[in-house]
């Protein structure tokens, strides 16, 4: 696995690489910017990466102000939002040039994914949208969770605490994950993006109110129009903060105007299938990129 | 007897204990076996392993794939008395042929009933089952089906080309998913003596109630129980079209509910643009998804 820095936007943008040749694969990670309680990351891929590299060029990459990128440049407010997100993400998959992509979004990165195939499917080959809340339409239940937390957020005891509830088999996370989350919160990129975001700051004032309209956006978009690329969504049957029943339902919306959507579902797994379950989820990821091309 | 019309390679008929069975047994490797849905004696609808021609050839290129005639359907003869017109019968009869064929351990494939007589093997053979692809597995869920009301007027005489074209174009998400080749197996079964003969067997003092459907409830009860206390023995990936007229995708959505708790290895794979058959929709789809999960459940007892 090979780390690389480049320029995005005068953003110095930092992506994981596995693999050569064949059309590239872009992972695209979870959480948000200046949320103190996940450090999610290109990281969170590594075994994925592993696997899908074996055959293709897998990337990974660090969303805008998260990971090991940089925050958004001062007075770019939309940076701090997910349509910012998107934006930077668009430029990356530009600047690297390599595209059409197949991409590949967890949770709020299925949203990063789905956004930038309805923005710019000149740049996408295929799509994948894993257990993301944001994208499907319903109610997210990640709240219910953290306001339980008894935890200072960003510490180890607050992050076991959470995978206790994330996590079909908490275990799975102990291996050396904390580790890689607290260091990234570690930085001062990311304890300024926190302050920045945190309380009366740009989440309440800015991110969640875009989100909300850029959802709802979203939803009247898929009834009327096509994702203009196969989809597959891929699903943890027990998924505590982005239901089983939100994906069925995400799968109904996209299927009105996309003949080629399926969906696979796997069982025991919570939110991050594709750490859980890796092998289901790339036996099905798989099957998906090799069959983009199928006819009946 | 065996009829090779279709584009699955040379039919071979087999003696299985007095019943002379089709069987198509194409390709070399991991050994995978289809079961067609329906049941013997069906008035309105026709299966024979002739529904599988869509993905035998595609999946005969990596595996071996071994489609039967079940019991009293398609070219295989009835059960040797109106008693034997039961699910355990039928269940019997593929457990024979298997044998018979000299398979070891095989992954079952199953449409429908094809898929209640696959669960029912797993159940009753452990041993003898990998794992379990059950496709629309309507008559393994709780619940109902839609049949009775889509299918409720079929056009007469039943069972022509006319009616069974009917049958077949109101079960598919597209009319343009019934080709004719499709009608001509399902034709030449109908004008079987064989199936007259099991039509009126099944008719004849409700036996299709008494003997037929009472075997089936009880045994489904069975196997409920099974699922619930100590789950299905291998790993099961469920198939659904999400546009089924027959099997709303309600039913693969209760069907997980009673699979999830107590089989780990459980997946549900839903295609759009798909109805009550989804390999005839999405064959290539259908063969990779089924091909990437038999790989992965061949012996292997630790994947992830």
């Amino acid at each position: 696995m090979q780390e690389t820095w480049i320029d995005v936007d005068g953003l110095r943008t930092r992506f994981l690489t596995a693999g050569t040749g064949g059309r590239p694969v872009v992972f695209v990670h979870g959480g948000t910017i200046g949320d103190a309680s996940a450090g999610s990351s290109a990281n969170d891929f590594a075994t994925i990466l592993k696997l899908a590299g074996a055959n293709r060029e897998a990337i990974a990459v660090d969303r805008i102000g998260q990971g090991y990128t940089d925050n958004p440049l001062e007075g770019d407010d939309e940076g701090w939002t997910m349509r910012g997100s998107v934006r930077h993400f668009i430029a990356f998959l530009e600047k690297l040039g390599k595209g059409p992509y197949h991409l590949v979004g967890h949770s709020r990165g299925g949203y990063v994914v789905t956004r930038t195939t309805l923005e710019r499917p000149d740049l996408v080959e295929s799509l994948t949208i894993g257990d993301s809340n944001t994208v499907a339409p319903g109610g997210a239940r990640n709240e219910a969770i953290h306001i339980r937390n008894p935890h200072p957020p960003g510490t180890r005891e607050a992050m076991e605490f959470s995978a206790k509830f994330y996590y079909f088999d908490p275990s799975i996370k102990s291996d050396g994950k904390f580790e890689t989350e607290l260091a990234i919160l570690q930085q001062p990129k990311i304890k300024a993006a926190i302050e920045r975001m945190g309380e009366g700051g740009l989440r309440a004032r800015l991110f969640l109110p875009g989100l909300l309209a850029d959802r709802e956006d979203l939803f009247m978009r898929l009834e009327h129009q096509p994702l203009a690329r196969r989809v597959l969504i891929l699903w943890a049957y027990n998924d505590p903060t982005a239901p089983i029943t939100m994906g069925y339902e995400l799968l109904r919306l996209i299927s009105r105007h996309q003949p080629r959507v399926s969906m696979h579902v796997v069982n025991q797994s919570g939110h991050s299938l594709y750490r859980e379950r890796p092998a289901p989820f790339f036996r099905a990821l798989n099957d998906h990129l090799e069959g983009c091309y199928d006819g009946n | 007897m065996a009829t090779d019309v279709l584009d699955m390679g040379a039919a071979r008929t087999l003696d299985v204990g007095g019943i002379e069975t089709r069987v198509f047994d194409e390709g070399e490797g991991i050994p995978v076996v289809l079961l067609h849905g329906g049941y013997p004696g069906d008035p309105v609808e026709i299966q024979s392993a002739g529904v599988w021609e869509p993905v035998v050839r595609e999946l005969a290129a990596h595996v071996n794939v071994i489609a039967i005639d079940r019991l009293g359907q398609g070219f295989t003869g009835n059960p040797s008395s109106p008693a034997d017109y039961t699910v355990d019968a039928i269940a019997a009869h593929v457990v024979e042929t298997l044998k018979k064929l000299g398979k070891g351990p095989c992954h079952l494939v199953g449409h429908d009933e094809g898929a209640f007589i696959a669960a029912q093997i797993a159940v009753d053979h452990p041993d003898l089952v990998r794992s379990l692809v059950l496709v629309t597995a309507n008559a393994l869920t709780p619940g109902s089906d839609r049949r009775s009301v889509v299918h409720a007027h079929p056009p007469r005489p039943m069972q022509g080309r006319h009616s069974l074209r009917w049958v077949l174009e109101t079960s598919c998400h597209s009319r343009l998913a019934v080709c004719e080749r499709w009608l001509d197996e399902a034709v030449a079964v109908a004008a079987t003596p064989r199936h007259r003969e099991a039509v009126a067997t099944m008719q004849a003092d409700d036996r299709y109630l008494r003997t037929y459907v009472k075997s089936w409830t009880a045994r489904r009860s069975a196997i409920h129980r099974v699922m619930y206390e100590k789950g299905l023995p291998c790993p099961t990936l469920v198939v659904w079209g999400l546009n089924d007229p027959l099997a709303p995708i309600a039913n693969a959505e209760y069907l997980m509910e009673l699979l999830t708790p107590k089989q780990r290895d459980t997946e549900l794979r839903i295609y759009n643009s798909a109805g009550y058959y989804p390999f005839r929709e999405h064959p290539s789809a259908f063969s990779r998804t089924v091909l990437s999960f038999v790989r992965d459940h061949n012996g292997r007892k630790d994947v992830v």
